[in-house]
């Protein structure tokens, strides 16, 4: 290698490193726009430390199908709710769901949503158990006296949700509607 | 001189080589400068751990005043007296970024003439367990905050809930408002 060409291949190699480096940035380049929880849209849940978080996912996941129901098909609404439930406040919430959603949902052969607008962690007790907070809007979405494509908002609820980790999986142990 | 020809196009070839290879680790590294300092620059975007509402202290580390905050900041912005309601409107003022006071400006005389001519007192009530942090980054807190508003005018009184969500700045070590949504 002639004295003319040894600073080509110095610099040669820098360009190269000086492009990996650069396109190694590029890559990582954190999201500039900084994403957080609204109400408009499909809610998404945002990520909180600690056992708050998880404890909020999965009340987020959870009180849509305790507060949405079929009324062509009552009994798989109530075992979807269940599923996501501890068995003590599943048995509670069976006996409210026979004497208060039941009538109403045959009466007006309704099918109901339960959209969360809101959600956050109110307070954790030990890393087990989790409270938290959910704005939720019940929505009529089919039934008598509805048209065809039309929706009824019957609730815009402020509940609180109690949720703790048996076996490894969050549960519903409590929704109160303040 | 016939044999000196090459050599001469081979040292300008090299030093046009070199200077272009120059102009570019130049390029590269002033790229690579304006990505780092991009970088440090940026906001912290780190999820961090929410307040734990009813815990010891709660109310004096940074996640637990967000949450002060925004309840003190709601339950503001629903105090309204037709008797001084630019004091309390002065008041919500006081707890916000400057681009929030100017978008409450906004509505603000509106609002004071409603209040004013209706004769209106507003006052609410918050729960202990009526808020609740949805959002937390080592700068920036969204709380829910729920309230009971009583509206209080010569024709009757009526309560009414109410589902709020404050946005939250962390400024020179205190939040400010940035936002608040009123959640319908």
């Amino acid at each position: 290698m002639g004295p003319l060409r040894r600073p080509v291949v110095v610099l040669l190699v820098l360009v190269l490193l000086g492009s990996a480096l650069t396109v190694a940035l590029a890559l990582t380049r954190p999201d500039v726009a900084r994403s957080a929880p609204d109400s408009r849209g499909g809610y998404e849940v945002a990520d909180l430390l600690g056992p708050g978080g998880d404890g909020l996912e999965a009340a987020v996941a959870a009180v849509p199908l305790a507060l949405g129901y079929d009324h062509a098909d009552l009994a798989g609404s109530l075992r979807a709710a269940s599923a996501t439930m501890t068995p003590a406040y599943a048995a509670r919430f069976a006996r409210v769901f026979g004497r208060e959603v039941r009538p109403f949902a045959r009466e007006r052969e309704a099918v109901t949503e339960a959209r969360v607008r809101g959600a956050g962690v109110v307070r954790t007790r030990g890393g087990e158990d989790v409270v938290c907070l959910l704005y939720v809007d019940q929505v009529l979405v089919s039934g008598r006296g509805l048209a065809a494509g039309e929706s009824e908002v019957l609730g815009r609820n402020r509940v609180l949700v109690d949720v703790v980790l048996t076996d490894g999986v969050w549960k519903v142990d409590d929704i109160r509607v303040l | 001189m016939v044999n000196d020809a090459p050599t001469r196009r081979t040292a300008g070839g090299s030093r046009l080589l070199t200077a272009v290879l120059a102009l570019l680790l130049l390029a590269v590294l002033a790229t690579s400068a304006v990505l780092l300092l991009e970088r440090r620059n940026d906001p912290d975007d780190s999820p961090q751990r929410p307040a734990d509402i009813g815990a010891d202290g709660w109310e004096d580390d940074v996640e637990g005043r967000a949450v002060v905050a925004a309840r003190r900041a709601a339950r503001t912005y629903f105090t309204l007296d037709h008797r001084h309601v630019e004091r309390d409107m002065d008041a919500m003022r006081a707890l916000g970024t400057d681009s929030f006071v100017a978008s409450y400006d906004a509505g603000a005389a509106a609002l004071a003439d409603r209040v004013a001519e209706r004769r209106l007192r507003l006052s609410a009530a918050l729960e202990r367990d009526g808020a609740a942090t949805e959002l937390l980054l080592a700068d920036r807190a969204q709380v829910l905050v729920t309230l009971d508003v009583t509206t209080t005018a010569p024709t009757g009184r009526r309560t009414a809930p109410y589902r709020t969500r404050v946005v939250l700045d962390l400024v020179g070590g205190d939040w400010l408002v940035a936002a608040l949504e009123e959640v319908r």
